[in-house]
């Protein structure tokens, strides 16, 4: 007779191990995706094709659907108006711990954890409310910890679920998410007194191109403002463009500079998937920044974009926190292949910028200054392209480089008698050099 | 970049090697064409400098009318346009970086990235880019100096660390004791190249890259030149039942040692004797002067492809 070794899942593995892989805020930005995953199934909204295409209509931000997030010391709670969750799909799949092969998921959520792991990881009560139209339904777990002891048969796996008419005080089309009795690690992040802020700045990074245009999100009361991709283009530079589609995902890559006020932290990839920000400002090996193109302060003008997108979330090259890139991927093989092709002439151009003498200042390096912020989907309209910079002819007066040796002691005293002890020597001599100019001989 | 070109260094058509290599491309080309492989509809892509000699055969002997020229640097730019041999060719002055992204997705390449200096990260990008874009069907040719590279006082130690800085990603985790000897840096150079193609091509699912070429010559400084085509398995087919295979210079894989090319040094008049011998039998020897078996074996292999030198008073 076959014998057979023990396979079941634990409770206490997801209750316990699988909450490590992921962080606070990455659990709450899962909430969120529940929320607009819903908002687009219930509009029929084609994220995928629609993300990359400019709105020239004006958006009435107020009527927007909203997802308001609100922390306390004592609960978190989420509360959308953005459609509701079906009766029949909650019952039978919100709560399972992953999907079935085929489940059709939706174009934010793709592996069916999300929603599970953030419970568990923030509190050990919860209680979810969600109406569509008329039904709705109620599911909680007052003791999770409890709960997740109680594992001898594959029965235990379900949780209390209730059909709910709604009633005139309940919300409409939309669904509400409590979690109380907060694990002492949350409680341990809030005091720190940093998190709120965090979030704030992961929601308005990571919902960057579909907070103000689907749905807005606000976090204890206060609207999250989207933060824009700096891509930049000017009349004398245009970003380069390719796309192609592999595996049925459709990729969308874009370089070029950033706007002015350029900022090493800013600068790299941006990896996107269905419209949602998953790896930003890379510049690690992943994206292809190994030796000798290892990124330097030089490249902080660099901006990449690369955006997967499919129907099917679980084409696209995400990890289960939708925070990291699954490398193996081979649609990610083939982008990352391409980016760095269409990289390297922006690359190229900013090491001709920033020669290794501080001293030469080249003018083409002027170009930067007229780069203007862009919107990534007017880019991502367009056809394909390489980089360009084309330089229009500036006028400027011939000059001559004037070096010198002074004796440091004069050099200091300029420096007490202008009262600007940290004047570099270079400013010094341009200092004196106008000064004389401007005294002996005007115009 | 102020590397100065080849061109103004070498007198070009004088460099039999290279020559007979580029003879034995256009043999391997016209074997292909047998094989229904539309080359002259292909675009060649290549480095012509100002003598433009690969433009010239492709076009003249294989028919091939888009041409585009890659030419570094502006300072011959005047030089490159006066010499262009014909009006289907196209000169764009920039960097392959900046060409390759460029080409054509619509058409079948022939791209002969023919850099006359040692491998770098550049060149690898280029490479890699190449695998990663050209179309299927399409020939991918790489050269590069395989001369040790740096200054003449330096050693193994030196140039593993020339290769850390430049290809460090491409090179073996634990290479072995004697891997960057002097001797064994052209299958550095090969080894370097063929991962280079592979990371480009590996993510195509369905595409593979099937190595066709690996030359090794020496006209002064030891080159490398080793290419393949982007395949699908009916690709393949074709290449594996044409004569191509059979051909003496054909590399089906990069791990066999390089095809080299050796030209023996040879009179006129002792071209001509040997010639009325040609394809002589093995260890056939003349009989009016000396030649070593060696010699006679490799003029038998490169006799076909080995171009005559006159002077001719224009």
């Amino acid at each position: 007779m076959a014998q057979f070794a023990k396979a079941y899942p634990t409770k206490h593995f997801f209750f316990e191990m699988f909450t490590r892989d992921i962080s606070l805020e990455d659990c709450v930005l899962d909430l969120i995706d529940n929320s607009l995953d819903s908002l687009i199934k219930v509009q029929r909204i084609d994220l995928p094709a629609q993300v990359l295409r400019p709105h020239r209509d004006q958006v009435d931000v107020a009527r927007l659907p909203s997802v308001d997030v609100t922390w306390s010391d004592e609960e978190v709670r989420v509360v959308d108006n953005c459609g509701g969750i079906p009766v029949q799909f909650a019952e039978a799949d919100l709560f399972t711990f992953g999907h079935r092969e085929g489940f059709e998921a939706g174009v934010l959520g793709a592996y069916g954890v999300g929603l599970k792991r953030a419970i568990f990881k923030i509190g050990n009560r919860f209680e979810m409310k969600s109406f569509t139209d008329g039904e709705g339904f109620r599911a909680y777990l007052h003791d999770v910890r409890k709960w997740s002891t109680e594992d001898e048969t594959l029965d235990q796996w379900k949780i209390p679920f209730e059909r709910l008419q709604r009633q005139g005080k309940d919300l409409k089309r939309g669904t509400e998410i409590v979690i109380g009795d907060l694990r002492e690690t949350v409680k341990g992040r809030m005091k720190s007194g940093t998190f709120i802020d965090n979030l704030w700045k992961d929601i308005a990074q990571t919902y960057s191109l579909l907070l103000g245009r689907y749905a807005q999100v606000t976090v204890n009361g206060r609207i999250v403002q989207p933060k824009v991709i700096p891509l930049g283009e000017s009349d004398e530079v245009k970003p380069a463009k390719d796309e192609f589609e592999e595996h049925g995902v459709r990729v969308t890559l874009i370089v070029g500079f950033a706007p002015r006020r350029r900022t090493t932290e800013d600068a790299g990839w941006y990896l996107l998937c269905n419209g949602r920000v998953v790896v930003p400002a890379d510049k690690t090996d992943l994206t292809g920044w190994v030796s000798p193109t290892i990124f330097h302060d030089k490249y902080r003008g660099f901006l990449g974009l690369a955006f997967f997108q499919a129907h099917d979330p679980l084409a696209l090259p995400w990890t289960t926190t939708k925070r990291a890139i699954n490398r193996e991927s081979p649609v990610f093989q083939s982008a990352v292949n391409r980016m760095r092709t269409l990289a390297r002439p922006v690359l190229k151009t900013l090491s001709d910028f920033y020669p290794p003498d501080p001293m030469e200042r080249p003018e083409s390096r002027q170009i930067l200054e007229s780069v203007r912020v862009t919107d990534v989907r007017e880019v991502a309209s367009k056809a394909s392209t390489i980089f360009k910079v084309e330089p229009v002819r500036r006028y400027l007066p011939p000059t001559v480089k004037i070096q010198y040796d002074a004796l440091i002691e004069e050099v200091d005293r300029i420096r007490k008698h202008l009262r600007k002890p940290r004047m570099s020597a270079r400013e010094v001599g341009k200092y004196t050099f106008d000064h004389f100019v401007k005294k002996e001989c005007p115009k | 970049m102020t590397r100065e070109s080849s061109g103004v260094r070498v007198q070009y058509e004088l460099r039999p090697h290279k020559q007979v290599e580029r003879r034995m491309l256009v043999d391997a080309f016209q074997l292909l064409l047998l094989a229904e492989f539309p080359i002259k509809d292909y675009q060649y892509t290549g480095m012509g400098s100002f003598y433009f000699v690969d433009f010239i055969l492709f076009h003249k002997l294989l028919g091939v009318r888009r041409m585009l020229s890659i030419e570094r640097g502006e300072k011959y730019s005047k030089r490159v346009y006066f010499n262009r041999p014909f009006e289907c060719v196209t000169i764009r002055i920039g960097d392959a970086s900046d060409v390759i992204p460029s080409l054509d997705r619509g058409v079948k390449h022939i791209l002969w990235l023919d850099y006359d200096y040692p491998l770098n990260a550049e060149i690898l990008q280029d490479v890699r880019s190449a695998a990663s874009l050209l179309p299927v069907g399409s020939v991918l040719l790489v050269t590069v100096d395989v001369e040790p590279p740096g200054g003449p006082e330096d050693g193994p130690e030196e140039w593993r660390e020339h290769f850390e800085a430049e290809a460090d990603t491409y090179l073996p985790a634990a290479p072995e004791p004697g891997y960057f000897s002097e001797s064994n840096l052209p299958r550095v150079n090969i080894n370097l190249l063929e991962r280079a193609i592979l990371e480009g091509v590996t993510p195509r699912t369905g595409i593979e890259f099937s190595p066709l070429f690996n030359f090794l010559y020496a006209d002064k400084n030891q080159m490398i030149s080793l290419g393949g085509m982007l395949t699908t398995p009916d690709e393949r087919n074709r290449i594996q039942a044409s004569s191509l295979p059979k051909a003496i210079y054909f590399r089906g894989d990069f791990s066999s040692p390089p095809y080299r090319i050796r030209v023996p040094n040879l009179t006129r008049r002792e071209r001509l004797y040997l010639d009325a011998k040609m394809p002589c039998p093995n260890g056939w020897l003349p009989t009016d002067f000396e030649l070593e078996r060696e010699e006679i074996a490799s003029y038998r292999e490169i006799y076909r492809f080995f171009p005559a030198y006159a002077e001719l008073l224009l």
